[in-house]
């Protein structure tokens, strides 16, 4: 454990508080608060990502944001000094795509926010729908993950997704940078043959022609608006177009959901066509594109390691090895902890990663696809990813390396606010403890 | 056959041995230890310091099966068989091989309280339906609890099938077991007494009569405490014991009447979330029903998951602190004690089946990777022999795709695939998975 009187009286205040909070529908554990002074991590073994690994080192934090990492920082005298002997830092773990705060329960319709009607909804924004007292919170950041985007699905167009922060008492708290991405699914490029499609491969090559049609249709449709009010001023505002300008623009990337070759090439040729920046999400296919994501400035968003081979007659492996073929052939990528139950199992985001080490990634870009390239394809590395001087203090303190499933995450900070890691599993378990211990000491019931 | 020089998890009571030696003589293990003396013409392999574990038993997998597991069509289907459908041709079996898996306990799915029979198997790749089969293992049959057997997340259309509520599932299993009870009894008295017709017999009822005659294991899907509870009391007035709880992710909650009943639990590790009756499920389950005596494993009911059941075993380490080696039983001897067969699978012990994983590093780390997987003492997966099946089937590959290119054929149109018909067999627990059915798990 922490061995710093200071640190443990902040936390356990934290604790404190969360206990009397009680529990009303909203997870009982409180939004750290800022120190009010500068926090000194002393004599740990600094993982900075951007700069290497440095032992017996400094993090100094002053005002949320990182104001020295090294072995000979000053450390200001009215600082809090928390000893870290033996620990290890890192920055805050990153998963580049979810849907946290957005479901709760997958099979309770009330509690879905991530699907909008229709399917042109570019104007539709993730981050005002996220409850900040999702019990997945406090969960996924026990294990180290502290940054998360969040992101609409479904349809063509699905809406904007936001960069979260995990620790906040409302979504604008949570939300580190609105607006990063527009999420697109892009359509299957082939028939899909199983048991489960009705549809004939004919009438789903027309579906897909249709869907292409549509998609196109809303960029030029956007664009003929974006005319239309910068001739008059006075055309009516449209809220869908409205969303569609910074992607016109440039500004904002799309985020398209592809997987299949085909599906890939596709989207990067959309890309060209329209003249907008785009990162692929999904990407099992990417290592086969490899020279056109680079060559178009396309990085990549693998969602999940955790997968099965797409086609029967691939390696069994062939998941496995995406980051790893990625790495080796130079295209810009990172590791999402995405999979069949959503939020819920972010947390063993670190897991993928440390996946891709068994086939093949080098340690060291294992870390850094959860954490700095993240933060670079998203957009948001001048803020977080990595411990740097002037980023924000969104970090843990572990036992050992995160991507070893018994590392213990000790303390975190988002934005140099110490956060309570208590969550639902521990209360639960704690709670179920006791039972077992009075069933063994006290008298029978 | 000797492997020698490794780290051997032995999931016995020898625990974990340093440069120890495992002797292998027709399929069966003959000694487990650091001196272990091997004939002169035995085969040896080396292991380098490596590790090397019993096989990942799978207590809960749909692998194999060449059409749906659910015969959801009424609330008891106990009279159809897992067993009579077992696809030895399905690639998963291939690929859980890669992930060390060398038994599993092929499950119907969980549409109804009473499911049908379910088939252990052992992962002989290559091998024909009846050869996957692992002979003299008890027999066992699936029970089902909760929203899916009440068809809770099933849509609006689905609210007529008997039971709909908790209440009526506890029971609809009573009704049950009086049923079979009846119908032995009118057996027995018509043999005693030879008085009118013999009573016309009835496969479903057989099945139900077994678990009453303990012959036949109930291997239940359950989640919350209430309905562990409930079927326990039933079980315990039938003077039944149940074989195993599937998932069971609120049995930490009940976890001293399990183990007064002498039930076991087979779970998942750490989900949760995805449906209401799992909202309470915690990955520090594992560990709070080890602790109170309860056996312990962790399945995966999933073709992915099931690849890496090690890693899974490694999440009791993590969450409540079990054993390494304990830990590592939850993937070997302990589904082996639930399914009845760990007399002859479930650790590396003298008199055992060869069912054997060699791993590149410590089996509960993700980072080691399972380089041979062997069956009664024979080789059904080998990393390097992977990697030359590739290099020779991207070869075959290539040369077709150039004979088709060179052909002249005219190439199809769009659309115009053709079909293959396995791709159209469901292979999946309709109402176990997701497919945004909405009625996950």
């Amino acid at each position: 454990m922490i061995r710093s009187g200071g640190l443990r009286l902040m936390l356990l205040g934290v604790l404190a508080a969360g206990a009397m909070a009680g529990r009303a529908g909203a997870h009982p554990e409180v939004p750290g608060e800022a120190a009010g002074r500068p926090v000194a991590i002393t004599a740990a073994t600094v993982h900075t990502v951007s700069g290497g690994v440095v032992n017996d080192a400094t993090v100094l934090i002053r005002k949320g944001r990182i104001a020295a990492v090294g072995k000979d920082v000053k450390i200001p005298k009215r600082a809090i000094r928390i000893d870290a002997t033996g620990k290890h830092v890192f920055p805050g773990l990153f998963a580049a795509n979810s849907d946290l705060g957005l479901v709760e329960i997958n099979s309770i319709r009330a509690t879905l926010d991530k699907n909008e009607t229709g399917s042109i909804t570019p104007n539709v924004k993730a981050w005002v729908s996220v409850n900040p007292d999702s019990e997945m919170i406090p969960v996924t950041r026990s294990n180290g993950v502290l940054l998360a985007l969040t992101a609409p699905t479904g349809g063509l167009l699905a809406g904007q997704s936001a960069v979260l922060q995990l620790d906040g008492w409302t979504y604008e708290d949570l939300t580190l940078k609105p607006a990063v991405a527009m999420h697109v699914g892009w359509p299957a490029m082939s028939p899909v043959i199983d048991w489960e499609t009705e549809r004939s491969a004919k009438e789903q090559l027309a579906d897909r022609d249709t869907a292409l049609e549509r998609l196109r249709g809303a960029f030029d449709d956007a664009r003929a608006y974006a005319k239309a009010r910068a001739a008059d001023p006075a055309t009516p505002r449209d809220a869908r177009w409205e969303a569609m300008l910074p992607v016109l623009a440039g500004e904002q990337p799309l985020i398209i959901d592809a997987d299949d070759l085909q599906q890939i090439q596709a989207a990067v040729a959309f890309a060209v066509e329209q003249k907008v920046k785009i990162i692929i999400h999904g990407g099992y296919d990417a290592p086969h594109c490899a020279r056109l994501l680079k060559e178009h400035d396309v990085p990549v968003i693998v969602s999940e390691v955790y997968r099965l081979p797409l086609r029967r007659w691939e390696p069994y492996d062939s998941a496995y090895t995406v980051p790893a073929r990625l790495h080796a052939a130079g295209v810009a990528y990172c590791i999402s902890g995405g999979g069949r139950f959503g939020a819920s199992m972010l947390r063993n985001l670190p897991y993928h990663a440390a996946m891709a080490v068994a086939f093949g990634l080098p340690a060291e870009a294992a870390l850094e696809a959860i954490t700095l390239a993240p933060a670079e394809i998203l957009g948001v590395a001048d803020r977080v990813g990595s411990l740097e001087v002037g980023k924000d203090a969104t970090l843990i303190i572990t036992d050992g390396d995160p991507l070893e499933t018994g590392t213990k995450v000790e303390a975190a900070f988002v934005q140099g606010r110490p956060v309570d890691l208590n969550d639902r599993h521990k209360r639960l378990w704690k709670k179920y403890e006791e039972k077992y211990r009075r069933l063994e000491s006290g008298p029978s019931r | 056959m000797l492997f020698r020089n490794g780290t051997i998890w032995t999931s016995g009571d020898k625990g974990i041995l340093e440069n120890a030696s495992v002797l292998v003589v027709e399929g069966r293990i003959q000694a487990v230890g650091a001196d272990v003396a091997a004939p002169a013409d035995a085969v040896v392999i080396d292991l380098a310091g490596r590790h090397l574990t019993p096989g990942i038993i799978d207590c809960h997998s749909h692998m194999a099966t060449d059409g749906g597991v659910n015969e959801g069509t009424q609330a008891i289907t106990a009279e159809v068989r897992i067993g009579d459908f077992i696809d030895s041709d399905d690639v998963t079996i291939y690929r859980q091989l890669a992930g060390g898996v060398t038994a599993a306990n092929i499950l119907h799915g969980s549409a109804n309280p009473i499911g049908g029979q379910n088939q252990v198997i052992k992962l002989r790749w290559g091998c024909l339906p009846e050869e996957m089969k692992l002979a003299g293992a008890p027999q066992g049959i699936k029970f089902a609890l909760g929203e899916n057997v009440k068809q809770a997340n099933w849509g609006d259309e689905h609210t007529t099938r008997y039971p709909q509520t908790r209440m009526g599932v506890e029971q609809i299993m009573r009704d049950a077991f009086e049923a079979a009870r009846h119908y032995r009894q009118q057996q027995h008295t018509w043999q005693k007494t030879g008085r009118g017709l013999p009573p016309r017999r009835d496969l479903e009822l057989e099945a139900i009569a077994e678990i009453l005659e303990g012959t036949r294991w109930i291997h239940c899907h359950s989640y919350r405490q209430d309905e562990i509870l409930a079927l326990l009391r039933t079980l315990d007035e039938f003077d039944i014991t149940i074989g195993s709880f599937q998932h069971i992710l609120e049995g930490y909650k009940v976890a001293d009447v399990m183990a007064a009943h002498g039930a076991t639990g087979s779970a998942f590790a750490d989900w949760w979330a995805y449906k209401f009756e799992v909202y309470d499920a915690i990955p520090y389950a594992g560990a709070l029903m080890h602790n109170a005596g309860v056996v312990v494993s962790f399945n995966s009911d999933d073709r992915e998951l099931g690849r890496h059941l090690n890693q899974e075993a490694a999440k009791a380490v993590k969450y409540g602190g079990v054993a390494p080696h304990e830990a590592l039983k939850f993937v070997t001897l302990n589904p082996a004690k639930q399914l009845r067969i760990d007399d002859r699978v479930g650790s590396v012990e003298a008199g055992k089946d060869a069912d054997l994983v060699v791993w590149s590093g410590d089996p509960l780390a993700i980072t080691s990777r399972v380089e041979q997987t062997w069956i009664d003492g024979r080789r059904y997966f080998d990393l390097e022999e992977d990697r030359e099946l590739r290099r020779r089937d991207a070869e075959v590959r290539n040369t077709l795709v150039q004979k088709i290119l060179g052909s002249g054929e005219e190439m199809a149109a769009e659309g115009e695939a053709n079909v293959d018909e396995s791709d159209l067999w469901p292979r999946a627990d309709l109402f176990c998975h997701g497919h945004d059915h909405g009625h996950a798990q």
